[in-house]
């Protein structure tokens, strides 16, 4: 390739031009990259938490929710992980401060927020450690929960006493209705009811404390016999298996839903975790390409 | 000046060089001819060190080529100029810039001195225009002739001209013949020069060697050349219309 | 060879070698940013919106921001001009120096005692080590532009949320370690383009031959060292 004279200057001027340009978007890259603000005063603020569950260098600092900084630097020590916050405003903490970290969303992700306290308190002394609380995990928390209902369900809680008592309450309407033990026998005999009548007669006659305990009306009786017909009606209903409480008993259907609903539950929280890792980007990418 | 001792030299499946002895005297304008794929610029290449012989060896003066190494080679090599078959210039440069080379990488002369040396290398051979000419824009044979200035531009003591000639008008041809011999009277320079071309070479030569089989057949002056009763030389001879009583005389007008 | 060559490095800055140098800059560096420029704007595309359409299920698309620049500083960069650069100069690097093997344009250099190395290796290593990084970085800025559009235009999220992202978890360490892979490549393929030249045998099946193999080399060698650099600066 044969060039003339101005043809190789004109080379030297475009190469030269190409690597200065290069190298200064280079330095623009660079300093924009290194997470300084150049150009607005930054405060610093070290809070020690006893455990940050996953803050990383990097994330945002929020005071009354406002984007205000990011967490510059972690490091662990004896007693706490020391996070140094840097952040365009400068922040006053009363003495019932409140600094947390917060997880910013289900898959991931977090920051800190800060919240300064009440005006009438008087402002932390000189001087003094700030300390953080470490985040509440969402995930976690959601994983206890469901645990715990779960829990109670299965191994005989809930669920068990519930059919326990049923089961009482059948064998007792059931008695009841066979006559057998005294109200029963009220219920079903002649003789202890022209019995009672004669007592109560005589209870009449006597004017006992009894006698007077049972007024002449048969309010009582009417009361007992209303009672007893509601809770025979009762009794049956639930034998039959309608309402809740009777599918709830005479129904295993129900039990397996909500079974099923644990289960789902479960593989919920397990896809939660697992689409964490996706969210470190490189997998996804990767297979994009 | 050079002396080639029983070089042998295998390549691809024949020795091409078999047990070949030759010796070059200073001054002389030695021409080696021989049949197309004989192993002509094989031999010359031994000279420079470009192949290193698998047995024998390959004196330049007093110096071993074929062992030289490092400084030593490079020494030797800068008494030569060589002339390739198809010039070897480089590409991206211009022929100005070709033949400016050997002086750019190794003398301290100025652009100016440069460039007056090389036109006027190249006026010797006839493309003084060509300066400024990238080699691709060049014919054959005005690339060969560019060749030839850079190869004489050092002014070496022993020049190599692997087929000054071919591929170059009749008229051209005389002229390079003519840059050979003034090269040889004016400056003493040893030449070695490998042509098919009998007429150049009977007319340049010191004496002639036929080149066969690997090995020299024949080495004469050219007066006993064409008398030579050597059957591969007389095919040569023959094939190119030259007799025994003389070549440039009885050219048959056929 | 490719050490030897290093030993020249000094002289590039020697007045005759300086203009050869030079040139070579100039057609690896400037006569490849029209391909490089095309290249390097898809590449950010497709990752922004290939990144951004699986994130956009989870409604973190504004996520693309870090995605492309980390994506791109770290590998893409890098990569994608190294395989521009192999493909197209090393090859005809490996053309060049094979023809002038086949044509004894080395020969000669021999002869006239101007090491083929010096003149030859040394101009074409200098200005690809020095061009790449120049390159990936050209490539880098490309990229997380056109990931920015793509944001934009397909995704919603605006110029200002993208960069502010990408400014978030980006690091100058990202930048760098690929600078250094481009370089790393750069080397790579001079050395490989100038090594299958000069062992290019007789005649342009010969030439053919040193180009093909320059190229699928370059880029075995690529992929393979590009993932032990990655593993070397990320464990
Ligand atoms: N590098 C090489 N590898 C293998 N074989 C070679 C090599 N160089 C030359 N040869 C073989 O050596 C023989 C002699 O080659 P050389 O080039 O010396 O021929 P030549 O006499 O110069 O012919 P021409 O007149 O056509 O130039 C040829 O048969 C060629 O095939
Ligand atoms: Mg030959």
């Amino acid at each position: 390739m044969k060039r003339t004279r101005v043809q190789q200057l004109s080379v030297e001027v475009v190469v030269g031009f190409f690597v200065m340009m290069i190298l200064l978007a280079l330095g623009t890259f660079t300093i924009i990259l290194s997470q300084d603000n150049l150009f607005s005063t930054q405060h610093n603020l070290t809070v020690v938490f006893d455990q940050v569950t996953g803050l990383i260098k990097g994330d945002k600092v929020y005071v009354k929710g406002v984007d205000v900084g990011r967490v510059k630097s972690l490091q662990v020590q004896r007693d706490g992980v020391h996070a140094l916050l840097t952040m365009d405003y400068p922040v006053e903490l009363r003495e019932d401060y409140r600094i947390s970290v917060v997880p910013s969303s289900v898959l991931g992700g977090k920051f800190v927020e800060i919240r300064e306290g009440s005006d009438d308190r008087p402002p932390l002394p000189e001087g003094t450690t700030v300390r953080g609380q470490g985040p509440a995990d969402f995930i976690a928390e959601l994983t206890e929960g469901v645990k715990a209902v779960r829990e109670s369900l299965e191994g005989g809680g809930v669920l068990g006493n519930l059919e326990e008592t049923m089961a009482n309450l059948k064998e007792l309407t059931q008695r009841l209705r066979d006559g057998e033990g005294t109200i029963g026998k009220l219920l079903t005999e002649d003789a202890l009811y022209t019995n009672l009548l004669a007592v109560s007669a005589r209870l009449e006659q006597g004017q006992g404390t009894l006698g007077k305990l049972l007024s002449p009306d048969d309010t009582l009786y009417q009361d007992l016999s209303a009672t007893v017909a509601a809770l025979k009606e009762t009794a049956e209903t639930v034998n039959r298996g309608e309402g809740t409480l009777g599918k709830l008993i005479k129904d295993d259907g129900v039990y397996k839903q909500v079974d099923g609903l644990m289960g789902e539950i479960r593989a919920a929280v397990d896809d939660l975790r697992e689409t964490t890792p996706v969210v470190s980007f490189s997998s996804i990418f990767f297979g994009a390409f | 000046m050079i002396r080639f001792e029983k070089v042998t030299k295998r390549l691809g499946r024949r020795n091409v060089l078999d047990e070949l002895d030759m010796e070059i005297r200073p001054g002389e304008t030695f021409v080696i001819c021989g049949p197309s794929g004989m192993g002509k610029s094989v031999t010359l290449k031994h000279m420079v060190r470009l192949l290193t012989p698998d047995k024998g060896r390959v004196w330049v003066g007093d110096a071993c080529v074929s062992e030289a190494r490092g400084r030593d080679l490079e020494k030797i090599r800068s008494r030569f100029g060589v002339l390739f078959q198809g010039g070897a210039l480089l590409q991206w440069l211009t022929a100005g810039e070709n033949v400016a080379l050997p002086l750019r990488e190794h003398t301290q002369m100025s652009d100016e001195e440069i460039e007056a040396l090389v036109r006027e290398k190249l006026r010797l051979v006839e493309l003084e225009d060509a300066y400024d000419k990238a080699p691709s824009d060049l014919s054959g044979g005005m690339r060969k002739r560019v060749a030839l200035a850079r190869a004489i531009i050092t002014q070496p003591e022993i020049i190599l001209y692997d087929e000054p000639t071919s591929g170059l008008d009749p008229v051209t041809s005389r002229t390079i013949d003519t840059l050979i011999d003034n090269l040889r009277r004016q400056l003493g320079v040893t030449s070695v020069v490998v042509t098919h071309d009998l007429h150049s070479a009977l007319a340049i030569g010191s004496r002639i060697a036929m080149l066969h089989n690997g090995k020299v057949v024949e080495v004469s002056a050219p007066d006993e050349f064409i008398k030579s009763d050597n059957e591969v030389v007389r095919g040569f001879l023959d094939a190119q219309y030259i007799t025994r009583r003389g070549h440039w005389e009885e050219e048959p007008t056929k | 060879m490719s050490l030897e060559a290093l030993l020249f490095i000094p002289t590039a800055f020697s007045k005759r070698s300086r203009q050869e140098v030079l040139n070579q800059c100039y057609v690896t560096g400037i006569k490849s940013l029209a391909v490089i420029s095309v290249v390097a704007a898809f590449t950010g595309m497709i990752l922004a919106l290939q990144t951004g359409l699986e994130l956009r299920r989870f409604g973190l698309q504004q996520n693309i921001g870090t995605a492309v620049t980390v994506v791109m500083l770290r590998e893409m960069g890098p990569f994608m001009t190294a395989l521009i650069i192999a493909a197209s100069v090393g090859s005809a690097i490996a053309a060049q120096v094979g023809t002038m093997v086949v044509s004894e344009e080395v020969s000669a250099l021999e002869i006239m005692s101007i090491n083929p190395v010096r003149f030859i290796v040394m101009p074409r290593l200098f200005a690809l080590a020095l061009m790449m990084p120049l390159l990936a970085v050209y490539t880098n800025i490309l990229g997380i532009l056109g990931g920015a559009v793509v944001g934009a235009t397909q995704l919603q999220v605006s110029f200002q949320a993208y960069f502010d992202n990408a400014r978030l978890y980006a690091e100058n360490k990202d930048l760098y370690v690929g600078l250094v892979k481009a370089f790393v490549f750069g080397v790579v393929i001079a050395t490989t383009a100038c090594h299958q030249g000069f062992s290019a045998s007789e005649g342009a099946v010969g030439v053919g031959q040193a180009t093909r193999r320059t190229v699928i080399i370059s880029f075995l060698v690529i992929l393979v060292l590009g993932y032990m650099l990655t593993r070397v600066f990320y464990r």
